[in-house]
């Protein structure tokens, strides 16, 4: 039962980055960016890639995330930035974030093929024992990074200036622009960085995990349900829900079987939609858009 | 000359009206200091068609513009434009001689063009000082000159003092309107685009919040301030305009439009721009 929450935890903490990206992005820029998930599969993998040319591991992990990162600006300034400029109606964009998730994952598959990998371990694999149950650190480790990420995150938005320009942004587009705050710049920010932190996410769990070319679809449907569980905009609410998620998916997994995670994962979003339609944090988000 | 004659009667009257004595300014007769703002010909709509202007006035540093109209005559769209946030529009639009009419609205703001919007351009979810940090960001300066501007800015609406940990939705309408000035100087700008800071507030507040508006216009902001009605400026305006159908029907220098003209200038036949 111990290493299970354990287990849990640690990939929640996973959908929790992936929620947090689709909840910042959303809030900056109003986009709905389905294809969050694929940043996770471009660190783990192209961390797995440039590992496999030999170089040390710190360079593999920097270019993985740096990958990801790539990623998120090439679709924001790319695809992004022209149709918001030329004033696409307001799905057009939702709708390119989903037609890239598509194209990531196929170039994954023409790069990497479709064997799964996975990362060799980025830290002495010492395990620990809890109440009798053998658990590897690694899963601490990936805890600790995520807290890490979302608490420096939260820093960021409470107390820089980027941080509040991110969150007028997302408030009123309009008023931010006579503030001096340019929605373009800010986006691009949200999304490489959101796109930074899914690809530390990523590279933390592709040892823990098999990542294969399609992962970013996966990650990103639970890191979605993660995202609109909590409240879509709220961040806690993202993180909280992320890390619930992976808690009981394990625990299904274990208990009942590991078929239905998908189908579970959306049922439960459901669930929590038919009882608070806004969320888990959803009294905030009707307080913010009001 | 006539400036320093204008700009001492301007001082009286606000330190009359604050019961301070006034000190008298340097004369400012040999100071040449470019129009803060220049508006040629500036004609703007949404689509095809553009159905502001064309207008054309100046506003001098320490100086107010007033444009009255109607509902729908345009006076919004006209601020929009100058501020950069309408997209078709022509015209020239200049700044400190700075011509900025192909400029972002962000950019606008940096060079010191900066709209109070209609409704106040509230950001729920951030605390009063939050608000007043991004107006004393919106021009690059050190941390202690963006403290002393959110300070300077605090001064002329002190009544935000008490409120700064807020969230500036639990704010009242005329907080609100202080805070959304408050902000905008915060920036130290050149121009300030007001759009109809009475709307909605008590008589007692509108007067408040003109109040700090007169100190503004005394440390030499030029403003371009639009309304509905009438309002109680405290002093004559340079130029006072109205709008309709987003024509000009009306101007004068030096005074505000006779208050009884207004019902036939928003509802009467339509005279030629004078």
């Amino acid at each position: 039962m111990v290493p299970l929450l354990i287990f849990g935890f640690g990939i929640g903490c996973v959908y929790a980055l992936v929620g947090a990206g689709f909840s910042l992005v959303f809030k900056t820029t109003g986009i709905v960016n389905f294809a969050q998930g694929s940043f996770v599969t471009l660190g783990a993998l192209g961390a797995y890639a440039v590992l496999a040319e030999g170089v040390p591991y710190a360079i593999a992990v920097l270019a993985g995330v740096g990958l990801a990162v790539a990623g998120g600006l090439i679709l924001w300034y790319v695809v992004l930035t022209p149709l918001i400029m030329r004033d696409a109606p307001g799905y057009a964009p939702n709708i390119a974030t989903l037609v890239y998730l598509a194209v990531v994952t196929d170039l994954m598959l023409l790069w990497q093929g479709a064997n799964p990998n996975l990362l060799p371990v980025w830290a002495p694999q010492t395990q620990f024992h809890v109440l009798g149950a053998n658990v590897s650190i690694m899963y601490l480790y990936v805890v600790l990074a995520a807290a890490v990420l979302l608490g420096g995150l939260g820093i960021v938005l409470r107390a820089t200036r980027l941080g509040i320009g991110m969150r007028a942004c997302a408030v009123d587009r309009e008023t931010s622009q006579l503030l001096g705050l340019s929605p373009r710049l800010l986006g691009g920010m949200a999304m490489g960085l959101m796109a930074g932190i899914g690809g530390v996410g990523g590279v933390l769990i592709g040892s823990l995990q098999y990542a294969a070319y399609d992962s970013g679809v996966t990650f990103g449907l639970y890191g979605f349900v993660a995202a609109v569980a909590g409240g879509f905009g709220s961040l806690p609410g993202a993180v909280i829900a992320g890390v619930l998620l992976g808690i009981l998916q394990e625990l299904l997994a274990r208990y009942v079987s590991s078929d239905f995670s998908d189908a579970f994962a959306l049922i439960l979003l459901l669930c929590i939609l038919v009882v608070r339609p806004g969320g888990l944090m959803g009294a905030r988000i009707r307080f913010m858009s009001r | 000359m006539t400036k320093h004659l204008r700009n001492m009667h301007k001082l009286t009257a606000a330190s009359a009206a604050k019961g301070i004595s006034g000190v008298i300014p340097e004369p400012l007769a040999h100071r040449r200091e470019p129009p803060s703002l220049v508006v040629e010909s500036v004609r703007a709509g949404y689509g095809r068609n553009l159905f502001l202007g064309p207008i054309t006035f100046a506003v001098d540093p320490g100086e107010v513009v007033v444009v009255l109209g109607p509902n729908g005559a345009g006076k919004t769209t006209l601020l929009k434009t100058l501020a950069g946030l309408v997209k078709d529009s022509v015209g020239d639009i200049r700044v400190r001689d700075q011509e900025v009419g192909a400029r972002s609205a962000p950019a606008r703001a940096r060079l010191g063009l900066v709209l109070v919007p209609e409704g106040r351009g509230v950001l729920p979810g951030l605390s009063v000082a939050e608000n007043l940090r991004l107006g004393a960001g919106v021009r690059r300066a050190g941390r202690e000159a963006r403290a002393r501007r959110i300070e300077r800015a605090l001064d002329a609406f002190p009544a935000l003092r008490s409120r700064l940990k807020q969230d500036c939705y639990t704010l009242s309408g005329g907080e609100l309107q202080m805070l959304a000035i408050a902000r905008a100087i915060a920036s130290e700008p050149y121009v300030l685009l007001l759009d109809e800071p009475s709307h909605g507030l008590a008589p007692k507040i509108v007067t408040d919040v003109y109040a700090g508006l007169h100190r503004l216009w005394d440390e030499g902001l030029a403003m371009v301030i639009v309304e509905q009605r009438s309002v109680p400026l405290w002093c004559a305006p340079s130029e006072c305009m109205v709008l309709r159908s987003g024509r000009l029907v009306y101007r004068v220098k030096g005074r505000m439009v006779e208050p009884e003209r207004l019902t036939d200038l928003y509802f009467g036949t339509v005279q030629q721009e004078a």
